[in-house]
């Protein structure tokens, strides 16, 4: 039977619930989230009430509604995301059954097991940090509870501090293993954690379909999308457009990409030498299957294709991040000569709806004749005149570009290349959406520059005779600084934060460096790479028997290291073999019904144990007389062990008799 | 947790004559062995005692019969509100005959003095014998007199007898090395004492059972009893409990532990061993530590309960 916990060390076991669950709730669904967290705050509730709450009666109804919440929030117990709720609510019901020692170090074997399934929905460097730290706190625990098991309830916060430092010592002690079987153990061609995602799972990003709307989801997502090293110039800030789907189809309300003109050549390119750029790309996980190269792709990486639309994509989606090198131009000519088919497609309505649009559109033509750069220019100094630039536009009705063109008069991006695009094609020029993102920032301590979500961005392209596709970028018309300046809050201030601008943006760049840096050499860290770091330090072509062979070495010397760090300094644990022989003859008497309370003294534990046992009571009383002799007198001092030793036999040797 | 005595080798005529001792006052305080042996451990640690009870339970016969069987010159003071520092200490007056000042020593110039009512004297006057007590001397007209050796205090207080009073500060409890109180005495020692004769012819008929120097003696041999190791440890998980105790505002100093060993020697002598046990240092745990703890406002528990409790939780090991 283990040591009963006390309060004090049930609230560390609490607290490392609580740390656990902060380390998950970035995937985890709210819901089932918000349910665990009350889990949390019942168990502290009926601990500090002393309610013990172990009956099947609060077990069973609790361990339903987890898993039927599961079901409810997550879809089923099955699948990455699944089993892995699953298994949190096992450990947080767990809190109801946690009465003793033991069950405090399920706990935290639990909480260091689950944490290293956190690793399958993020390994970014903040995240792994934080579990380093749920690491250390489990170990705390452990340390707690093992340690002070017994003592008093003030006495755990003594061993708190102990237990801080052990915890960060056997951390440390931890990596000569880690690092021997990061570098050593084989790697798979596919990233090790390749799960397959979830198709329930809502994604951010840049998709293939456009609605006006969509993309405010992206405006508060600060992540990065990809980063981008120039090897030379840089090109301005007003053409760094990064070229995603290019959506051909609409259907009155989506815009949508069309399979049809997705010819893998382009058909006609003219270019600027001097506007040349190279430059690599490291893409972050976005879980589709297209990069987002310079406005436009001249060279791509191999296994990605070139549509004859200009965009450039993979045959599997990008689900761990990526690096690749590309060349661009920035200024360019696309197809003087028409593509077959092309103008035809980027022409195309649907039968009816929005018709004020259309007739606002005849009305231009009928105006200006044939000339399309007036119509295109009557279109932009309508934007410029009557439109605003808002990130949290009024909803539309179902007729989108006429609710847009003629009521709200406000939006973003999306808006403006919607309802742009639908004029012209009304007015009868071809013109296409593209999606993708624009401009970028600079971070200075890093030399690159950081594509994030929130640069998201959606702008149109008209072909017209003699010149080929030309953007033409219907926001700048209304808030040119968000293209100019290449940033969002630069054409909203509102949407500025704190980290915008000034300190908060240099903090921010150095850290956004870090986890550079961790990306490259921690998380990219393939079989390729693997096979280049071992030939550098003279290790070719080893096989996998080999490569076995030098783990088990490799990670046997970084266990050894490991040891010794951890037992290095430390006071090897009190064994004194007098005293556990004398608390063995305890437990023996104590099976008698004559149990030692943990502050007697041992003559009067003797006396006491004599008179329920007088069987044995000459041989209690001198034994005890002689440990107290042997512990507290001044032969305990000396350094004759010879008669400690004896009588720690006879201690061990003696029997109750009944 | 009382300790009996273990057996007193026949030979060790210390030892016979100090039970000896302690018996005679047995007969004449009625059923408080424990009381009077660790009236007599604090004593013979070279400590001063503070005895907190109601009138009439047997503290001045107690240090009366004490004085009288160790042999020692006794004296007893009692403190009223007006009582002025030099009614202790004595004062010079001058001497037509010889023309000089002569000093005329005060009561405190004996070797066991019995300070009646502590607390009702001004803080004046309290402070010139608690200075005493922690000096050994006494310097009046600039010029220092030894305290004849041993020199021992007790003093005594009235807890109910609250109003004209001026109770100790704690700092100055510290120079108390225990505190105790007798309390009531059982049925059986009542009646005893309802039977006997008068106590004050009782005394008179006590002798000395031991000579100052072999008071001397046993003081140093107390001093030499063994303290282990393991024993340290214990004390010193004591007086970090008294540290950590949630209803404890200012636990044991590091002198309120020399203090406990002192005692805890003392006990042990008396229990005939030359060690100390963990149970000896539990028998004068509450005396030893309960006037100096300072428990914290919202406090439950009385200073004695608060004692008894950290040595329950404890571990003895």
């Amino acid at each position: 039977m283990s040591a009963p916990l006390d309060r004090g060390r049930y609230a560390l076991v609490l607290a490392l619930d609580a740390l656990l669950l902060g380390g998950h709730l970035h995937w985890m669904p709210t819901p089932y989230a918000a349910w665990l967290g009350f889990l949390l705050l019942l168990a502290a509730w009926l601990s500090r009430h002393q309610v013990r709450a172990s009956g099947a009666l609060v077990r069973l109804p609790l361990l339903f509604l987890t898993f039927g919440l599961l079901v409810y929030a997550a879809g089923s117990p099955i699948g990455r995301e699944g089993g892995s709720a699953l298994l949190g609510g096992l450990i947080f019901l767990k809190l109801f059954e946690t009465a003793t020692a033991r069950d405090a170090r399920i706990t935290a074997a639990a909480a260091l097991f689950f944490s290293m399934i956190g690793f399958l929905f993020g390994q970014g460097l903040l995240l792994t940090v934080y579990f380093c730290m749920v690491a250390i706190a489990a170990f705390v625990l452990l340390h707690v509870v093992s340690v002070g098991e017994g003592d008093p309830a003030a006495a755990w916060r003594d061993g708190l501090r102990r237990g801080l430092r052990v915890g960060a010592r056997v951390t440390v002690a931890a990596l000569p293993l880690t690092i021997a079987v990061f570098i050593l153990f084989p790697r798979l061609s596919s990233p090790l954690w390749g799960a397959p995602w979830d198709a329930t799972q809502g994604k951010t990003g840049i998709s293939d379909r456009m609605r006006p709307g969509q993309l405010s989801a992206l405006w508060n997502d600060d992540s990065p999308a990809f980063r981008v090293t120039f090897a030379g110039a840089v090109p301005p800030p007003a053409s760094r457009y990064w070229r995603g789907p290019v959506l051909w189809s609409f259907d009155g309300g989506e815009w949508s990409r069309s399979d049809l003109y997705r010819g893998s050549r382009v058909a006609d390119l003219r270019y600027q030498p001097d506007s040349v750029v190279e430059y690599e790309v490291l893409m972050e996980p976005s879980e589709r299957n297209w990069w987002f190269p310079l406005d436009f792709a001249l060279q791509i990486p191999e296994g990605a294709r070139l549509a004859s639309d200009g965009q450039v994509t993979t045959f599997r989606p990008i689900i761990g991040p990526r690096k690749a090198t590309f060349r661009s131009a920035w200024r360019y000519q696309l197809d003087i000569r028409p593509v077959m088919g092309q103008r035809w497609a980027a022409m195309r309505l649907p039968e009816a709806g929005n018709p004020r649009s259309r007739q606002l559109a005849a009305e231009w033509r009928s105006a200006h004749g044939g000339d399309a750069d007036a119509i295109i220019n009557a279109a932009l100094q309508l934007f410029h005149r009557d439109f605003a630039y808002t990130l949290d536009p009024p909803p539309l009705s179902s007729d989108t570009v006429d609710d847009f063109l003629f009521n709200t008069k406000a939006g973003y991006c999306e808006y403006f290349a919607s309802s742009f695009a639908f004029l012209m094609r009304a007015a009868g020029i071809p013109a296409r959406i593209v999606t993708g993102y624009q401009g970028g920032s600079y971070n200075a301590s890093g030399g690159y520059w950081i594509v994030r979500n929130s640069d998201a961005h959606a702008w149109t392209e008209v072909w017209l005779e003699g010149r080929g596709w030309v953007r033409v970028d219907p926001t700048a018309a209304v808030a040119p600084e968000r293209i100019n300046r290449g940033s969002l809050s630069a054409a909203l201030p509102e949407a500025a934060t704190w980290y915008s601008e000034g300190w908060g943006a240099e903090w921010r760049n150095r850290f956004d460096l870090i986890s550079r840096y961790w990306r490259q050499a921690v998380i990219e860290f393939d079989a390729v790479r693997q096979r280049n770091l071992l030939q550098q330090v003279g290790l070719e072509d080893l096989g996998w028997r080999a490569l076995g062979g030098a783990l088990v070495v490799f990670g046997g010397i970084g266990l050894l290291l490991g040891v010794w760090l951890s037992l290095r300094g430390m006071v090897p644990a009190q064994r004194d073999a007098l005293l556990v022989a004398y608390r063995r003859f305890g437990d023996r008497l104590a099976r008698c019904g004559v149990a030692r309370a943990e502050a007697e003294g041992p003559i009067a534990y003797g006396e006491r144990a004599a008179q329920s046992l007088p069987e044995c009571a000459p041989a209690i009383l001198e034994l005890t007389r002689r440990f107290a002799e042997q512990r507290y007198g001044e032969s305990a001092n000396d350094p004759d062990r010879s008669h400690r030793q004896r009588l720690a036999r006879e201690l061990r040797a003696f029997r109750a008799r009944r | 947790m009382s300790v009996e005595p273990v057996r007193v080798e026949r030979h060790d005529a210390t030892q016979v004559a100090l039970r000896a001792a302690i018996e005679q006052v047995n007969q004449v305080v009625f059923g408080k062995r424990a009381q009077i042996n660790l009236a007599f451990a604090c004593l013979l640690a070279g400590g001063h005692l503070l005895i907190e009870d109601v009138p009439g339970v047997g503290k001045t016969t107690l240090a009366h019969a004490m004085a009288t069987s160790l042999g020692l010159s006794y004296q007893r003071i009692q403190f009223t509100s007006d009582l002025l520092p030099s009614d202790i200490l004595g004062v010079s007056i001058f001497d037509r005959d010889t023309g000089q000042f002569r000093f005329h020593a005060g009561p405190i110039f004996a070797q066991l003095v019995l300070a009646d009512e502590i607390n009702r004297a001004t803080p004046k006057t309290q402070s010139a014998l608690l200075e005493a007590m922690a000096e050994q001397q006494v310097t009046a007209d600039g010029e220092s007199r030894p305290l004849p050796q041993p020199f021992l205090v007790v003093a005594t207080q009235n807890p109910v007898d609250l109003a004209g009073t001026f109770p100790l500060p704690d700092s100055q409890l510290d120079r108390f090395l225990m505190r105790i109180s007798l309390g009531y005495p059982d049925a059986e020692g009542e009646r005893q004492m309802l039977a006997a004769c008068d106590r004050r012819e009782l005394l008179t008929q006590l002798g000395p059972r031991l000579d100052s120097a072999q008071l001397l003696e046993i003081r140093h041999r107390v001093a030499h009893v063994a303290t282990s190791a393991a024993l340290i440890d214990y004390v010193q998980r004591l007086l970090a409990a008294t540290r950590l105790h949630a209803q404890i505002r200012i636990g044991l100093s590091p002198r309120a532990g020399l203090a406990l060993l002192a005692a805890a020697r003392a006990v042990s002598f008396l229990g005939g061993r030359s060690h100390v046990l963990p149970e000896d240092v539990q028998a004068v745990f509450a005396a030893v530590a309960a006037h100096r703890l300072v428990p914290a406002s919202e406090a439950t528990l009385a200073r004695t309960a608060l004692a008894d409790e950290v040595v329950r939780a404890v571990r003895v090991d």
